[in-house]
Parts: C-alpha cells; sequence; structure tokens
C-alpha cells in the first residue's frame, strides 16, 4: 500500500480518477490544477509542509506528483490543512466541506467555480478516500 | 475594484465567512453588473451551518458588503441549513428567484425545504434583500 503523502500515493490517486467514469461526467467542465498543502508534522517525519500537484482537465487526471513550494504555489488552487486533517479525510471520517466551513481547512482560488463543480469535488475526495492507504505516522 | 467593496470583519473571522466572502468578492471582480446589487436599503441575512453550529451575517449597506462571525447579530432573513446543502444553493438553478422544479437539483433544494433540512425565515417580507444576497452568492450564472 502506498504511503500518504508520496509520489506513489499520487499516482495511484491519478489512476484512480482516470478510471472514474463517474469523475469524468461530474468534472466534464473542470479546468485547473489543484495543489494540496499537507502541513508539515514532525510525528508524521516530515518538518516542512508537503505539496501534493494535481492537474485536472476536462475530466482527467493530467498528471500528479509531488511539488516545491514555488511550483505548488502556482496552481490555481491551493488547498491547506494540517496533516491530521488531511489523515481524517482520507480516512473518511471527516467531511472535507465542514471542515472548510469549521475554517479547519483552506482555499485559496476562485471559489464560485469551485463551488460550482461541488459534485466534482466530492467525487474527488471520495475516490482519494477508497486508496489503501498507510500514513506516515503510523 | 469591486472587489474592496467586500470585507471579511470580526476578530476571528469563521471559515463559513471567509468562504462567503471569497464567493461575493469573486462574483463581483467576475461579473461587474452584480455591483448594482449592492445598492438599495440595508439589511442582514444570516446564514448557518446547522450541522457545525456555525453562522455568519452577511450585511448589505451602504454599497458594500460585510461578512462577520456571529449567531447574536440581529438579521432579516435567517437562512439555515448543512454545510453541503450551503456550499450547493449558489448554484441551484432558480426561476423567478426560487428553484427550477424543473430541474433534478431544484426538485431536490424544494424537497430539503419541504423537509425542514433547509430553513429560510423573513424571505417573505425581505424577499428583495434576500434576492439580492442570492445574486451575489450565485455560482455558475453568466
Amino acid at each position: 500500500m502506498p504511503a500518504f503523502p508520496s509520489d506513489e500515493w499520487l499516482q495511484r490517486y491519478r489512476d484512480a480518477i482516470n478510471s472514474s467514469e463517474s469523475y469524468r461526467e461530474k468534472a466534464a467542465g473542470w479546468e485547473g490544477d489543484i495543489t494540496y498543502v499537507i502541513g508539515a508534522d514532525a510525528a508524521a517525519g516530515f518538518d516542512e509542509d508537503v505539496l501534493a500537484w494535481v492537474d485536472l482537465w476536462h475530466g482527467s487526471c493530467r498528471d500528479a506528483r509531488l511539488v516545491d513550494r514555488d511550483d505548488g504555489e502556482r496552481a490555481a488552487y491551493v488547498i491547506s490543512a494540517p496533516y491530521s486533517l488531511w489523515k481524517s479525510v482520507l480516512l473518511g471520517q471527516l467531511d472535507p466541506v465542514k471542515a472548510m466551513v469549521q475554517g479547519k481547512l483552506k482555499l485559496r482560488g476562485d471559489l464560485p467555480r469551485m463551488a460550482e463543480h461541488v459534485e466534482a469535488t466530492r467525487e474527488l475526495v471520495s475516490l482519494a478516500v477508497g486508496i489503501a492507504t498507510t500514513f506516515a505516522d503510523e | 475594484m469591486t472587489a474592496d467593496l467586500v470585507r471579511v470583519v470580526g476578530p476571528e473571522p469563521s471559515g463559513l465567512a471567509e468562504m462567503l466572502g471569497a464567493v461575493i468578492r469573486g462574483n463581483l471582480q467576475q461579473r461587474p453588473h452584480l455591483a448594482r446589487l449592492l445598492d438599495g436599503p440595508p439589511g442582514v441575512v444570516r446564514v448557518t451551518a446547522s450541522d457545525v453550529g456555525v453562522s455568519v451575517g452577511i450585511e448589505l449597506r451602504d454599497g458594500a458588503v460585510r461578512v462577520w462571525k456571529g449567531e447574536d447579530v440581529p438579521a432579516d432573513v435567517e437562512v439555515a441549513a448543512d454545510s453541503a446543502t450551503l456550499a450547493t444553493m449558489g448554484s441551484v438553478p432558480r426561476i423567478a428567484g426560487m428553484p427550477n422544479p424543473l430541474k433534478p437539483a431544484g426538485r431536490e433544494m424544494i424537497a430539503k425545504v419541504a423537509r425542514g433540512d433547509l430553513r429560510v425565515a423573513g424571505a417573505v417580507r425581505h424577499r428583495k434583500l434576500l434576492r439580492r444576497v442570492q445574486g451575489l452568492l450565485r455560482m455558475g450564472d453568466p
């Protein structure tokens, strides 16, 4: 099982997105890359933020990999949260929309456009939850 | 320029206040004609995410918008629903300001009102205010 966060995990994520008919349908009008910023967590073994970038284009994922800060910050959307929160999301224990409303998860980018595609966003979460994952702190 | 008309205020703005402020700011930047919705009598719409117990006030006054966290602010209109419903409300197809029953997403929103999952109070008396705020929070329209 791939560890989160890692390039291997992101490749599984990319494969899951590209295999999903449901995502392809819901995200047909979506254009825009996303960087997930996973907050530094010494207990999990990383002292600096980890940035995971996914390039999403009309229902498919063209690329997904770890990137440096400069590249990551250039994405159309940047979503930031502590590692523990991302872990809860991936374990299906936390709804990211609720986390945003509570201010635990921060989004930078065109929010009206993202909210317009909220079903596609939910599908992205669901696909991530479906990946058998090991966590760096376990 | 129009985005300067939106301020998220308060000592600790909540995630919901930041989100709604960002939606209004983005809409005014991309659709400057929406600035006409800022003109009119002052009023406050309170939006509550009932599943997480977070409320914010959206105040239209003097041609600008203020969004702040808080339950104690007197509001003219009250809107309450769970976070997921609030996230999708802006993109529900509408007809004459109401959810369009001819579209699945419109019917779903009407069903939520009927079930009490989406509660709106004060809409009859302050329907123009509600429509102005709905217009500022709109997603997906030209």
